[in-house]
This record gives C-alpha cells, sequence and structure tokens, in this order.
C-alpha cells in the first residue's frame, strides 16, 4: 500500500513477515511493522515513515548521526531502523546498550554487525539529551 | 486468490453477526501479526477479515475493584508492558505478552490472536494459563467463558464454533503471597519461535511452603499442557533441591514434543525440566519480595 | 616531511558517503523501488520436488487466463554449450546457467524455476502460475555432501565427467583439485604430535535483506533496458546477452542502489526470465523474488565436510598438513572448493602440504560467492585442529599461530610466495590487546582463529571528467555495496588536490563507462580506486599540458601540488599557480573539456590476514552461547576510509557468528527447504551480538598508490573457529560441526558428562 499506491518507496520491503524490520513504521505512535498492517485498518490514523523524518532539509538528529558515525553500509535496514530508532528515543532518551539492542532486535541489518548502529543511537541519544 | 471483505465493526454483536453470516473461510484480526503472515504467504485465503480493534471492549484494560483486570482480546504487549499495576502483580502474564516477536510486533500482537491461532509454542498462553485465565467468547448462541487451555484443541484449531471469537479474559487479582514467571528457550535472543516454554504460578505462605502452584508448558505438544504432576511435586515444599528435581522430572515425563527445524524430542524433553526449575524459582523470588 | 603533517589530506578520514543522505532519508532507489509506466508484473513457477524429471509443461490454461501477457518455459531459451566465464570469484558453465534459470530436462532442487508469467498484476501472475501443469516424475534426491559421494547414491546428472580424476560410472563429483607443497609424509615422519580429525559445516545464505529485483524493458527494435540489483552490471548484461541471444550492444544494464549482495548477486536469477517475458509481452516487467524465493532458489554458500591431519614438533614447530575438503556445489558444479583449499592453511609458513579438495554436485540450489568463498569452511577445520594441536602441545595459541606465522617470502602452498603481508602483525596485535588477558567467568571460555583471503584485482576502467566550476566527477562501474563510492571519491580528491566534497562518485550504467568486472573479491578499492586514481592522474596531467599552453612553456615544466599547476622550478618561469578551478574554467578555450580515463586489467592484490579473539559464556543446563565479546585484528593495507574499513571488519565478524551459532539450511525428508524465512533461517539480531571491537593494523599494499588492500573477506574467515575455541575453552568440549546450535551443544555436554561418568 504504502510502496504500490503512495509511492512511497522508503519503507523497504525484506521479508512480508514481519522479521526484519525494513518496513518498519509508526502507526498512531507505536512501532509496527507496515507489512503486518492491512491499509484498511489504518483509516482515520497517522502514519509516519521514513520520508517525513527530516524536518525540510534538516536531518533528524539520528539521520545525521548515522552519516557521522557511518551506522549504515547498504542502506537498505536504514529507513526501518531510524523509524525504529526514533520511536525508541521518544520513550527513553537515555536508554541503555541492552535497552537499544533488543528495542532494535526486529531490524535485521546484515552488513554492519550493529556495532555502528547501536553507538549512533546512543551518541544522538546523549547529544538530545545535551541540548535540551 | 479471491478478493476478501474488510469489516471493521463496532459493535459485538454486528462482529457475531458478520462471522456468522460468512459465506467461506471468515478471519477475525487482531494485532494481525499470525492473520497477515498467513494472507500474505498464501496459507489462508479468506473471504471475510472481520478486524474487531473498533470494538472497545476487545481494546479496552481494566483492572477491577476485587484486583482482577479484564482484558480486551485486541489489546497489545507493548500496552500491556508500558502499565505500572500488570506488570506488578503478574510479570509472568506481561512476559509471555510482550516477548512475542520483535518490538514491532509486540506493539500489535494481542493475547487473543496468539491464543487463537493456536500454536502450541505460543508465548503467551502458558503464563496465562498458569495465572488461570479465563476467555469471555462471544457468538450467535450468546456468551460464555471458559479456561484459556480449553480455547485450542491441536495446532491451528480452537474450539470456537462458527460465528464465535473471543472479545476479552478475565485475570484474577494476584494471590497474597503469590508470583509468576515464564521464561522460554529460542536459539537467538529474540525473534524466534519458542523451542519450548514455561509458565509458572505459585503462592507461598509467611513460611516460604508452597500453597498452590500451577504449571504449563509450551511446544511440548499439540497444545500447551497444564503439568500437575509438576504442580504437586512442589506444593508443600519450599522449593529445595528434592522437590526441584521432582518438578523437573514431571515436566519431563508430561512433555510429549516432536523434533523439527526448532528442536528434537530430547532437548525439548530435557529443557521443559530446566525451564520449569528456572521459572519456579523466579516465581517464588517475586512471590517473596511482593 | 614533518612528523605532525599527515601524509594525506583526504585518505584516512571519516568523511560522510556520498550516497549517504539519500538513503537516511529513504530516497535512495533499490532494486524494487523501480518501475516503469505500462510496466506489467512476472512471476516464477518453482519445482516443489528435490528432483524430478520434468516430462512435460503445459501452459495454455495460464496463456488464456485475461491479464496474462507471456508465459516461458526452458523452450524459450537455446541450449548452451559447455563454456566456462567468470562469475564473483568463481566460474559458471553456461550450460549450466541456462538450466539453472530454467530447469530442463529435470528439476534439480526445491525452488528450481520450471516456468514464468508476466500478467497485468502480480495477483494475475500469481493465478496463472496455477493454472500450469507441470508432469513431474519424482527421483530420488541427495543432500548431504558425503552422501552424494558414496556409491548407490542418486545421480543428477549421468553424463557429468569429473575434471581431474578417473571416474567408473556416473558420480556427482564434478571435480577433484589438489595441492601440494613438499612432502607431507615426510612431515608426519618428522613430527612428535600427529592429530587428525574430522569437522562438518552447513549450508548458510548471504542474507541481504534485499530480495533480487528487475525492471527489463525491451523494445520493438530488439534494444533492452534493464534496471536491478546486481553486484555487476557488466555480468547481467554479458550473461543475460547469452541466455537470451541478443548482442550485449543492445543490452543496456543500470545498477540500482543494492541492498546487501556478499557474494550472492554476482549472478543472474530473474534477468534473462525479466528479458524474455518482456520480449513475448511488448511491455516492461517486473520481477521481485519473495524472501521465500531468496532462500529457496539463490545461491547459499556449500555446505562442507572435511578430514584434517597435522603434525607438529614439541617446540610447535608445524611440519605438515594433510586435508580432504569435500563442498557440494549445488545442482550444478561450482563450490569454491578451490579457493577453500588455497585459504586452508595460508597464514602458515608450513614446508610440508597436502590439499585435496571435491566439488560435488546435490539437490539443492546452485551455490552463490559468499563473503571470502570456501575460506570460512576450510578455515573452521584448519583452525580447529591447530587449537587441538595447542592444546596437546601445552602452547599458548596465538604463540603457537606467531611461531609458525607466514611471512614476507613465504612459499604458500597454493603456489606464490608472499610479498609484504601483515599477518605476524595481526597475532602480536591480538596478542597486546587488553582482551586476550581479560578475567573469564563460570562457564566462560576464550578462543582465537586466524583467516586469510587472496582478494583480486580484474578489469576496472573509471572516467574522472573535470567540470567548468573546478569540481569533478569520478565515474565507475562497481556497484557500491559497502562505501566504495566514498573511498573511490576520496582518492580522486587526493590526487586533483581538491575538497572531497567538490568531487561526484557515481557508479554509471554499462554504456556509460568502460568495462569493469563485478564488485566482488574485495576488488573494489583496490582496482577500481588504482584507475581511478589513474584516471585522476590523466587529468591531472591534462591540467598541467593547459596550464603549460596558458603559460607557452613545455608541459614538462608544469606540476601539480595541492589542488594547483605550479611551474616545476624557477627555470621554467616566474607564474601565479593556476588552480583546478581556474584551469577549468579556461578549458574551452585551452583545448576542450579535460576528462581523465584509465582501464586495465589490475594485477597485484595484496593478501589478506586477520586474527580474532572470541569470549563466549555457554549455558551448561540449555547449551546456549552467548558471545560475551568479540575483538578482530585485521591488516587492511591502508584504510581509506576508517570507519567503512571498521564496518566491513565489524560486519564479516557478525555473519561468522551467525554461521558459527546458528544458521543452516534444514531439509525435509522429501528435500523440501524447512526453514526459508528470516524466522526459521537465523541471523544474528541486534541483542545477539556485543560490540565488535575492529583493530586495524596497517602493512600497506607495495603495489597501490595508497597501500590499499581488500578488506572485506578476510573478516569471516576465523569467526566460526574463534567460537568453536572459545566453547571449548569454557566446556572442555569440542563442537565439531556448524552450527553450534542450543541442541547440537547440549547434546555434545551431556555425551561429553555421561563419558565422564563412566570413566
Amino acid at each position: 500500500m504504502l510502496r504500490d499506491e503512495l509511492n512511497l518507496t522508503g519503507s523497504k520491503e525484506g521479508c512480508a513477515s514481519g522479521d526484519c524490520g525494513a518496513c518498519s513504521v509508526t502507526v498512531d505512535g507505536r512501532l509496527v511493522c507496515s507489512c503486518l498492517v492491512l491499509g484498511a485498518e489504518c483509516e482515520g490514523k497517522s502514519i509516519e515513515t521514513i520520508e517525513g523524518m527530516a524536518d525540510g532539509e534538516k536531518l533528524h538528529p539520528l539521520q545525521q548521526t548515522f552519516l557521522e558515525e557511518a551506522a549504515l553500509q547498504c542502506g537498505i535496514c536504514t529507513p526501518g531502523v531510524l523509524v525504529a530508532a526514533k520511536s525508541l528515543l521518544e520513550r527513553n532518551n537515555n536508554p541503555t546498550e541492552t535497552e537499544v539492542r533488543y528495542w532494535l532486535a526486529g531490524n535485521l541489518c546484515r552488513c554492519t554487525g550493529y556495532d555502528k548502529i547501536i553507538r549512533a543511537v546512543m551518541k544522538t541519544a546523549a547529544e538530545m539529551r545535551g541540548g535540551a | 486468490m479471491q478478493s476478501v471483505q474488510f469489516e471493521a465493526p463496532k459493535t459485538v454483536d454486528e462482529a457475531v453477526a458478520l462471522l456468522a453470516g460468512a459465506k467461506g473461510n471468515a478471519r477475525v484480526l487482531a494485532g494481525g501479526t499470525d492473520l497477515l503472515v498467513q494472507l500474505r504467504a498464501h496459507m489462508i485465503d479468506p473471504s471475510l477479515i472481520v478486524d474487531i480493534k473498533k470494538i472497545d471492549e476487545t481494546r479496552s484494560f481494566k483492572k477491577n475493584r476485587d484486583g482482577s483486570y479484564t482484558i480486551g482480546a485486541a489489546y497489545a504487549g507493548a500496552e500491556a508492558t508500558e502499565r505500572d499495576d500488570i506488570t506488578k502483580d503478574w510479570p509472568g502474564v506481561v512476559e509471555g505478552w510482550d516477548l512475542i516477536g520483535s518490538t514491532q510486533i509486540q506493539g500489535r500482537a494481542s493475547l487473543g490472536g496468539n491464543l487463537c491461532n493456536a500454536s502450541p509454542a505460543a508465548d503467551s498462553v502458558p503464563a496465562m494459563v498458569a495465572a488461570g485465565m479465563t476467555a469471555n467468547i462471544a457468538g450467535p448462541k450468546g456468551r460464555r467463558t471458559i479456561p484459556v487451555e480449553d480455547i485450542a484443541v491441536g495446532p491451528g484449531k480452537t474450539s470456537l464454533a462458527k460465528g464465535e471469537f473471543v472479545v476479552s479474559f478475565n485475570l484474577p487479582a494476584r494471590p497474597k503471597g503469590g508470583g509468576d514467571a515464564y521464561l522460554r528457550l529460542i536459539p537467538r535472543t529474540e525473534m524466534d519461535i519458542a523451542v519450548v516454554g514455561c509458565g509458572v504460578a505459585l503462592v507461598l505462605d509467611a513460611n516460604g511452603t508452597v500453597t498452590s502452584a500451577k504449571v504449563s508448558l509450551g511446544a511440548v505438544a499439540p497444545t500447551v499442557l497444564v503439568v500437575k504432576d509438576a504442580a504437586k511435586a512442589i506444593i508443600g515444599t519450599k522449593l529445595d533441591d528434592a522437590a526441584m528435581a521432582k518438578l523437573d522430572a514431571a515436566c519431563q515425563a508430561a512433555a510429549k514434543p516432536i523434533s523439527d527445524k526448532r528442536g528434537t524430542v530430547e532437548y525439548r524433553t530435557k529443557i521443559a525440566g530446566v525451564l520449569a526449575r528456572r521459572a519456579a524459582k523466579i516465581a517464588a523470588d517475586r512471590a517473596r519480595s511482593q | 616531511m614533518a612528523a605532525d603533517k599527515p601524509l594525506y589530506k583526504w585518505v584516512g578520514t571519516r568523511t560522510i558517503r556520498p550516497d549517504g543522505h539519500d538513503k537516511v532519508t529513504g530516497r535512495a532507489k533499490f532494486g524494487s523501488d523501480f518501475s516503469l509506466s505500462g510496466m506489467i508484473h512476472g512471476r516464477v513457477l518453482r519445482s516443489p520436488h528435490a528432483h524430478a524429471k520434468i516430462k512435460s509443461i503445459n501452459t495454455s490454461a495460464a496463456e488464456k487466463l485475461p491479464g496474462v501477457r507471456a508465459v516461458i518455459t526452458s523452450k524459450d531459451f537455446a541450449d548452451q554449450p559447455s563454456e566456462l566465464a567468470a562469475a564473483g570469484e568463481a566460474m559458471v558453465n553456461y550450460k549450466d546457467m541456462v538450466r539453472n534459470v530454467m530447469a530442463r530436462e529435470k528439476a534439480l532442487y526445491d525452488g528450481h524455476a520450471v516456468a514464468a508469467v508476466a500478467a497485468t498484476t502480480v495477483e494475475i501472475a500469481e493465478a496463472a502460475l496455477e493454472l500450469i501443469k507441470v508432469d513431474y516424475e519424482v527421483l530420488p534426491h541427495v543432500i548431504d555432501v558425503d552422501d552424494a559421494m558414496q556409491p548407490g547414491s542418486p545421480i543428477l546428472d549421468d553424463t557429468m565427467v569429473p575434471v581431474g580424476m578417473d571416474a567408473k560410472g556416473p558420480t556427482n563429483i564434478a571435480k577433484r583439485v589438489e595441492f601440494t607443497l613438499g612432502d607431507a609424509a615426510k612431515g608426519f615422519a618428522a613430527a612428535d604430535v600427529v592429530i587428525e580429525r574430522s569437522y562438518k559445516t552447513a549450508a548458510v545464505h548471504q542474507g541481504y535483506i534485499e530480495p533480487h529485483a528487475v525492471v527489463s524493458s525491451v523494445s520493438e527494435d530488439g534494444q533492452a533496458q534493464i534496471w536491478c540489483c546486481t553486484q555487476g552490471q557488466f555480468m547481467v548484461r554479458t550473461f543475460t546477452a547469452k541466455l537470451c541471444g541478443m548482442p550485449v550492444s543492445s543490452i543496456r544494464v543500470t545498477p540500482s542502489e543494492i541492498g546487501g549482495g556478499f557474494g550472492g548477486k554476482t549472478v543472474v536469477y530473474l534477468e534473462p526470465l525479466a528479458t524474455m517475458l518482456s520480449k513475448k509481452a511488448g511491455k516492461p516487467v517486473k520481477m521481485t523474488m519473495s524472501r521465500e524465493e531468496v532462500f529457496r532458489a539463490s545461491g547459499p554458500t556449500s555446505a562442507g565436510s572435511m578430514t584434517y591431519k597435522i603434525g607438529a614438533k614439541k617446540d610447535g614447530t608445524i611440519t605438515a598438513v594433510e586435508a580432504e575438503i569435500k563442498l557440494l556445489a549445488g545442482a550444478f558444479p561450482g563450490s569454491p572448493v578451490q579457493p577453500a583449499c588455497m585459504c586452508a592453511v595460508a597464514p602458515y609458513d608450513i614446508k610440508n602440504v597436502h590439499l585435496v579438495g571435491y566439488d560435488v554436485v546435490v539437490n539443492r540450489p546452485k551455490v552463490a560467492a559468499y563473503r571470502a568463498p570456501g575460506a570460512p569452511i576450510s578455515a573452521f577445520g584448519a583452525e580447529s585442529i591447530i587449537d587441538e594441536l595447542a592444546k596437546e602441545l601445552g602452547m599458548d595459541p596465538l604463540e603457537l599461530r606467531l611461531k609458525n606465522a607466514a611471512k614476507t617470502g613465504t612459499k604458500a602452498a597454493y603456489g606464490p610466495t608472499f610479498r609484504n603481508i601483515g599477518y605476524v602483525e595481526t597475532v602480536k596485535g591480538a596478542m597486546a590487546h587488553p582482551h586476550y588477558k581479560a578475567p573469564l567467568g563460570p562457564n566462560q571460555g576464550r578462543g582465537v582463529a586466524s583467516g586469510f583471503w587472496f582478494n583480486i584485482g580484474g578489469e576496472s576502467s573509471a572516467t574522472v571528467n573535470i567540470n567548468e566550476d573546478g569540481t569533478a566527477v569520478v565515474i565507475s562501474g562497481n556497484p557500491d555495496i559497502g562505501g566504495s563510492r566514498a573511498s573511490l571519491a576520496m582518492m580522486a580528491a587526493e590526487e586533483l588536490g581538491i575538497d572531497y566534497n567538490k568531487v561526484r562518485p557515481i557508479v554509471a550504467d554499462t554504456a556509460s563507462v568502460g568495462y569493469n568486472f563485478l564488485t566482488g573479491g574485495s576488488r573494489v578499492t583496490f582496482a577500481t580506486g588504482l584507475a581511478v586514481v589513474e584516471a585522476a592522474r590523466d587529468a591531472v596531467r591534462q591540467l598541467c599540458e593547459r596550464a603549460a599552453k596558458i603559460w607557452e612553456v613545455d608541459a614538462e615544466g608544469v606540476i601539480w601540488d595541492d589542488g594547483h599547476a605550479k611551474p616545476a622550478s624557477t627555470n621554467v618561469g616566474e607564474f601565479e599557480p593556476l588552480s583546478l578551478a581556474q584551469l577549468a574554467a579556461q578549458a574551452a578555450k585551452t583545448g576542450g573539456p579535460i576528462c581523465g580515463h584509465n582501464a586495465q586489467n589490475v594485477q597485484g592484490a595484496g593478501p589478506g590476514f586477520a586474527t580474532h579473539i572470541c569470549d563466549v559464556e555457554v549455558d551448561p543446563e540449555t547449551g546456549h552461547v552467548t558471545v560475551l565479546r568479540y575483538t578482530a585484528v585485521q591488516d587492511v593495507g591502508r584504510a581509506i576510509h576508517p570507519s567503512y574499513v571498521e564496518g566491513q571488519i565489524q560486519g564479516g565478524a557478525a555473519q561468522g557468528i551467525g554461521w558459527a551459532l546458528n544458521e543452516e539450511y534444514i531439509y525435509n525428508a522429501k528435500g523440501r527447504l524447512d526453514n526459508p524465512g528470516f524466522l526459521d533461517y537465523r541471523i544474528p539480531v541486534a541483542s545477539d551480538l556485543p560490540m565488535i571491537d575492529a583493530v586495524m593494523v596497517e602493512v600497506p599494499n607495495d603495489r597501490h598508490p595508497y597501500g590499499v588492500r581488500g578488506v572485506g573477506e578476510v573478516p569471516i574467515v576465523p569467526p566460526m573457529a574463534a567460537v568453536a575455541n572459545a566453547i571449548e575453552n569454557a566446556t572442555g568440549v569440542r563442537m565439531d560441526a556448524l552450527p553450534m546450535s542450543p541442541p547440537k551443544v547440549l547434546a555434545a555436554l551431556d555425551a561429553a558428562r555421561m563419558k565422564q561418568a563412566a570413566e
């Protein structure tokens, strides 16, 4: 639906079974795999995708830190990881490494070994706390 | 593939009427984390999908005055985890519920869906069974309430009649001295289906003696099991090594697993005993710290 | 040069990658993100049988379904003669390739394509597949490599004649390879200790998150345009042209961003089918594999079965190694058994080595390259038995490795004499790392292992165009799978002496740049990098000529320094330096566009070595293994972009840990793949892993202007043995088969306990 009818191809399809997280979006603020949501269920609901994460030309701090910390390689999992990480930081602005790892356990990444992703999320959290 | 009719009724009666009147195969949609996977993989080909999430009763969560809970069938695990009351009273129930899949799945997966998908490995069910939960069912003949363990009758099969669906659940008040726990064994740390799951709920008296207990095993039989001998093994004990050994043996004896891509008969049998011991210990620790 | 002045301005810094913004905003277009107007959709009918004769295929009902535009079977593809072509690090045979993309006489594995349909919607295409009637005669199948070599095994191809050996009657052995150095028998005779062990590894998939996807559009005049996710647009062009009977010049392939490949996208699956469907339908055809299709029908890497024998003196000197390494190739010949043998004991200076390898066909999908193809398999055996040897000798496992380490001048069993290499530095780096001496708790253990990958060069071409505003475009032809655009732009910026952000690197389609061998073998930053450096130098030469023209001096009198043309000496004359931007602005007047170019077949790849340290904790009651700490030390030559080099090391190590612990292809009794999804094909998730400390040691490759060695592959070589050695250290139990999943570890622990109780 998002990809084929609205042409929002930022959310990726890696499995169509909720196992890879590449299609992560939020529906009314709740993180979900869009492959496991029917369009009809979302009537009247607010959906946030990767396309809406940056504020115009200004990247979200997570996006900026991911670039600076090289927290992406091929980039296919990146939109889903960013949407999921943003959802985490909105709930918990000071997560531990373990909390970040478990929150992102449903976002498969085959390139990075997760190391730089986890560091980038924790660094962003620290910066956002510092700036608040 | 036929075209699918999608309905999102606002009342229980409308939902029952739709389900009862369906010509082909009708499916209830709660969190959708099993249904949509099956739909996309062409494992099912329903003519009607009834989304029950617009019905208030399926989405409600209430702690009653007597300390018991009434929980909507489509209430999600992640929502429960964010509550202070149930996570304190029944941590084991919440653990099983909120262990299902990833964060993304936990935001959608419901107790009703996890139960009615009728997988023997369903994570939420052993803890629900151990806690003594019951399900409120609506159908063409009215309402009925049955124990959670009576819903699934085999892999993918339930005792629900045509037109029936689970609207909500009743969770008893936590007894004084009560504690519960759910543990599962998975190869990774997240995202897997339980190779074995075990729920334990027990009550300790002031001396630390177990006065009542219920032990439930998942993924070791066609349905989630209630292991009465396991409860017997620890009732009247202080969970000393001998009682734990008996508990372990009772669970191993009750386990009748199969070998498949997730585990072998030998492995599942042994792990049933290991998890029961570990879950009983956690439940007792929780009972003591209440 | 002053000590505090860095050697380079850009090389070795952590720049923002040029493709980064598009990837963090969702704008980047991957394989399945591409669409054309009027496009229709293709789907593939796949064999449910592991091994079956195809007696007939009836497509008439499918063709009549409204909305269906084209149906194809193997009849639409001309048969190909036996002819080898390079794909990734392996060779493929066109006779097999045409049979792999569409089954002809037989379906040879569960998931083997037997027909394809293009229709106006995906749903209609899928409905049409159900109307295709295939009459199969189901045959006995064989899945395991050892079973396939047994007499009486079901035979996949009666006509196959093994290479490198004599065979009586039909066989599943496609090839035997042999490497000999010195005299193994003499070496064993001189040994004080001899150990012999057998090991097995499971088939694992590359596990890229992006499924294969293609759009192909063939116009009425026979010109085809293909957009797809691939590691090699030129490979897609060559293979599609061959299989579809088209001239190479009629096909233009544009690579999309690629969502992971790891070797798995070095061959064609959908591209010839989409092209043939488009040709028949007269419409652009889009095809995307489902995740299930990716697992069932695209190439995993081989499973292996091997026996090692090692001999050593009491002081730790290894006197001989002998090994027999059997790798399954899938349904068609071509396992990476040769590189497996080449890499097996390459980190060591061993005088007597005898290695024999077998390439064996079984009823599974044809294997494809996977990160250092073959090497992780043979290294699991070699690095496990070396650990056993260390224990037997009572030596520290890193000391033992150091004592036998290959150095500059060591003759490797597979032929070459090593030039400057950095293996010793990786072992010393591991020994000096605090991790190696950190305390361990109960049920915890530490393991180490080393690894080798030779790396490759290959055909490369690049263009560096100087723009009128003083910026530059670097045009190369290798899909960027790990940050190569950044490293190419950095080297070009260094050569041109301009700001990195003024250099825009692009990956061109097959009609817009000279031929490039595909992205694989850790070759791009090294080999295409060399072509980019030479192309930039060509541009600099032209810039100097333009300055010479302006100054009316000989071109030899002009040098290039820090982005400016300058007189080589005062003898040439007194001139104000001319910047690249100034020269670019005057290009039209001084001779026209300034375009640097280079094309060559690059030689001189520097081999890569790594040594890893792994800590695990083993749950003695469940067999569950947790990786607690991981350190990977690697000789990277010189890190052009250190972050992406670290990323390669961390990613490779993580894939190796997955291979070690939980990943495997599980077949049921009927030979059907039982776990074709990310639920039960268990790649590591974020919560499974610790941070992975990537330690780079830099021993520059003397045959590259910036000292580059390929870095992408060697990190996947050591992990499986490192994990197994750590489990042994924690429990005293040696795991000799992968994956070391909880049921297998518990069974091994229980067996050891029973044996101990019996004693």
